[in-house]
Order: structure tokens, then sequence, then C-alpha cells
């Protein structure tokens, strides 16, 4: 995995606040029942129409069944939020159609039948939701989506109806987070119509002081209006994220504990994933407020790879939790202190 | 009637459901109904125990009539046992029937995005069957002879399961 390029490991659009956007398309195809309605054979079978549609579109696309992954390989594409958690867990009939660096993926036979997902750095939402829209326009034409001038997009769920469009960002709020904001905020963000719950594992924890705020709305409001509403409460919360930052990075005991951090992260033999992810959100916390000294987008990276089964990628096979501490432990120094860590070898 | 449940309110809301073939009744006070989970039948379609029983009657008579999705076969029974529709179509069949659903959870049933950039605005079933007249004829036919069963003239009910059985065999 370590040769491949990653859409998370662009060094050039490292955001301070915004980790990454996510913008997704749920489309069904007209005259056919849902994905949940037809048979594992009937889905495979469509499921390849559409792969080879988008392959003579897409030379550089890849398909896969996902039947064929190992299940530490699938659980990696959620970790990496190239699939969503549901489609992870689906068991049968669904394939997935990836970009070269996944900042693309075309989830098929889940849910719905089609579900066309970008993912963008930093704060752009709308690049996002740009980059799927040839794919989109292909397949519609193609095979013509279920629409009605009324309703919109005809989608499993009636909660996606309309636009069927899914934009969301995810944000890293260690000061709101500390501070104890981030409850009182949710109002302010439900009333755009917008969500805010953990970007990581099923959303009502909360790791690396990472959060997800998503639309909810999909009905009476443009794509556009959609994503301009998201785009402008990430900046509100990055406004209240400064400013609340300014006030406690004079704080004596997190200077402390960012220091400390630092030096688990240096030294630690065996990394869990939570306290990676802790130590992590820390030390960026630091960087931020040159406290220390580490490039953004490793750590953004290390948000994302620290992840159980993406270690397990590292060496392609399913390693014991130990094994899998020691590994991260490793990947956190080769990244972070590549000089300490060249010494060592 | 007194509630099943408590056993001392009025019940106000009586329910008829269909578990895996099985018709069953239920009889509740609003009380009751709202925490034992009957005010939300299904997800996304939210009810209120006041509209509850209007909603049991609609669904009521839209089971004997049997309006089935040309597309998939569902009816609205199907919709609200499954939770959810059976195809694209469905929308369209019982669009009324799932617009309370849809204001509930958007707050507003209008779509204003952009639309695919197929040229027509609307995508339209692909080729609906072509028995479809009959099937509407049955259809009608089933909810004539049901109200001949309930005033008791089987003369006339017989004659009518007659020619249902005719149509259904000229589908075939």
């Amino acid at each position: 995995m370590m040769g491949a390029w990653y859409w998370f490991e662009d060094a050039e659009n490292a955001d301070p606040i915004a980790l990454f956007s996510i913008a997704r398309r749920i489309r069904n195809i007209d005259g056919l029942p849902f994905p949940v309605r037809l048979k594992p054979d009937e889905k495979d079978a469509l499921n390849r129409r559409i792969a080879a549609a988008l392959s003579q579109f897409d030379g550089s696309l890849t398909a896969t069944s996902m039947r064929l992954l190992y299940p530490y390989q699938t659980a990696a594409l959620a970790e990496r939020f190239t699939v969503s958690p549901g489609f992870a867990a689906a068991t049968e009939g669904t394939a997935l159609i990836t970009s070269e660096n996944e900042d693309l993926s075309i989830m098929l036979g889940d849910e719905d039948h089609v579900r066309l997902q970008a993912v963008a750095p930093g704060l752009q939402p709308e690049a996002a939701l740009q980059r799927t829209a040839p794919y989109d326009a292909f397949l519609n034409r193609t095979f013509r989506f279920a629409f009605d001038s009324k309703l919109g997009y005809l989608n499993r769920s009636p909660a996606n109806i309309g636009t069927g469009m899914r934009a969301s960002v995810v944000l890293h709020l260690p000061a709101l987070s500390r501070a104890g904001a981030l409850p009182a905020l949710s109002s302010a963000v439900a009333s755009l119509g917008l969500s805010i719950k953990g970007a990581y594992g099923d959303g009502l924890s909360v790791k690396g002081d990472l959060y997800r705020i998503s639309n909810k709305l999909t009905m009476g409001i443009s794509e556009e209006e959609a994503v301009g509403n998201l785009k402008s409460m990430c900046l509100q919360l990055a406004t209240k994220e400064r400013r609340t930052a300014e006030t406690l990075a004079a704080d004596i005991r997190l200077r402390d504990r960012i220091q400390r951090a630092s030096s688990v992260l240096a030294g630690a033999v065996l990394l869990t994933t939570n306290e990676a992810l802790e130590l992590l959100s820390l030390i960026r916390f630091g960087a931020l407020y040159g406290q220390c000294d580490f490039d953004l987008s490793a750590v953004n990276m290390l948000l994302i790879t620290v992840q159980p089964a993406n270690i397990n990628c590292l060496v392609g096979a399913r390693l014991s939790a130990s094994e899998r501490d020691e590994l991260r432990a490793k990947l956190v120094r080769k990244k972070l202190f590549p000089a300490e860590d060249a010494q060592k070898e | 009637m007194l509630c099943q449940n408590c056993r001392t309110r009025d019940a106000g809301i009586h329910l008829k459901h269909i578990v895996n073939g099985e018709a069953g009744e239920i009889h509740l006070c609003a009380q009751c109904a709202a925490t034992l989970g009957y005010s939300d039948i299904f997800s996304g379609f939210p009810l209120d125990p006041f509209h509850l029983t209007a909603a049991s009657v609609q669904m009521k008579t839209l089971g004997s009539r049997q309006q089935r999705c040309e597309v998939c076969g569902f009816t609205f029974d199907d919709i609200a046992r499954t939770l959810s529709p059976g195809c694209p179509n469905c929308y369209r069949v019982f669009r009324s029937k799932i617009a309370p659903a849809i204001v509930k959870l958007h707050g507003r049933t209008v779509f204003k995005g952009t639309p695919p950039d197929n040229g027509a605005a609307d995508s339209a079933p692909p080729s609906p069957p072509k028995t479809e007249t009959n099937a509407e004829k049955a259809a009608a036919l089933r909810e004539e002879m049901r109200e001949a069963v309930e005033r008791e003239d089987f003369e006339r009910a017989g004659e009518l399961r007659d020619e249902i059985r005719r149509l259904q065999k000229e589908e075939e």
C-alpha cells in the first residue's frame, strides 16, 4: 500500500481545520426494483453492466466485486472513507469502482443501485460534487436514472429523494472539543439543515477530535444551496475553533500535554488506535499554534492510516492487535520523525 | 371498548394488521398507542395517534383494492411492511400516500435541485405492461365483489368472481 498514492497523501492542499470534503450522489435506475429486492445474481449482473459501461467511459477506473475482498480490506476502505460503513457491511451483490487514488468511488448494489462519491482535500465540497458530475451524467444517459420533476431522484429511502446529494466535511476541532462547546453549537448546525457527529466509527463517539458535518435535507433545496450552507457552517466553526484555540494555547497544562504527546509518539513501541488518534490530535493542535513542528499533511495522513484495518493493509494480512500496535508505532515514527527513525534502523 | 393494554382507558384506536398472512386487530387508547410505538408504524412515515384511525381505514381500503406498482408489484401495505418502496416507480404510484412522510422528513415536498441532463423533465417508467387495463378492470371488479359480499348479494358476487377469473385467464 505504501507505494500507492491515495487522495489523502496530497500534501499541497492541507487545510488547518478542514481535513477533507466528501460529496455523494445517490441514484437508482428506473424500471428496476431496488437492490434489496433483487437476487444476488441479478445484482451481480446489473453491477457488471454498470462497471462495463463505466470502463468504456473512463478506462482508468478499477472495478471490484466486494465479495472477493478480505474483510480487513473492506474495513480499510471504510476507514479511509472510500466507502460508507453501511456499504462495507453489506455481504453480497455489491461492487466498487474506484479511481486510481480512490478520490472517486462508485458503490453499486447496496441500498441503492448507484452511489457516486468523490473526496477532495480541505474545505471543497463543491469540488468533490463537481468531480462526480460527468460520471452521473454518463450513467444517466446510459441507464436512465429514476427522476420525477416534483420529487427529484427517486431513491430507496425517502430521506434521500430530491437531490439525492449528501455532502460532508471532516473538521478537526480540538479546541472546541476541549472547551465542551460543541453540544451548544449543534442546534445552530441543525438550524441550517445540517448534522454534526464523530467522524470515525458509528459517529456516536468522537475520536481524534474529528467531526463530520453533513447536510440532512435533500428536498426544497438545490445542491448548490446545500453545499453553500455546509461550507458557511464549516467556516463559522473554523472561526470559533481558532478563537477558542488562541485562548487555550496559552494554557500550560495543554502545552505540557502536547509535548508529552510528541514524546510518546517518538518513543512508543506499541500504540493502540485510540491512543494514536488522541496523541495525533494533540500534536496537530500544537503544530498549528507553533508549539511543535510537524508536517500537517503527514499528520492528516496518519489520522486515516493508523486505523486497524489500514495497518493490516500495510502487510496485506490480518494481524493480531499487538502486532498492529507495534506496526502502528513504527508507521508513526517513520512519518513524523524520519531522521531519528533512520538512525534507529 | 377498553384499551387492551392498560384496560383502564377507552380504546380510541383500532388497528387492523396482517402479520405473516394472519389478520389481527388491536384496540388501544391514545396514550398506550404512543408508548407502544403505534404512532410510528414505519420509520419515515410517522403518524400521530389522532390520524391513525383514518390512516388504518385508508390502508384497509387500499389493501382490498390492491393497487399495485406496475413495475415491482408492491402494494402500499408492502411499503409499510418493508419500510421502503420496492422500486423508484412506487413513489409515482403511491405519491399522495408517501407525501406526508416526505413533509415530515424534509419539511417540504418540492424538488429544487438540478434535474438530470436528458432534456425531458421526467423519466417515464419504461413500457408499462399492456395488461394494465385488464388488471385495473379486475381490481375494480374485486372491489365491487367485496361490496356485493358485504350486502350478502352472493349471486352478483359469483358473477363478478367469474368475470375476474376470465380477465385473469386473458392476461395469461
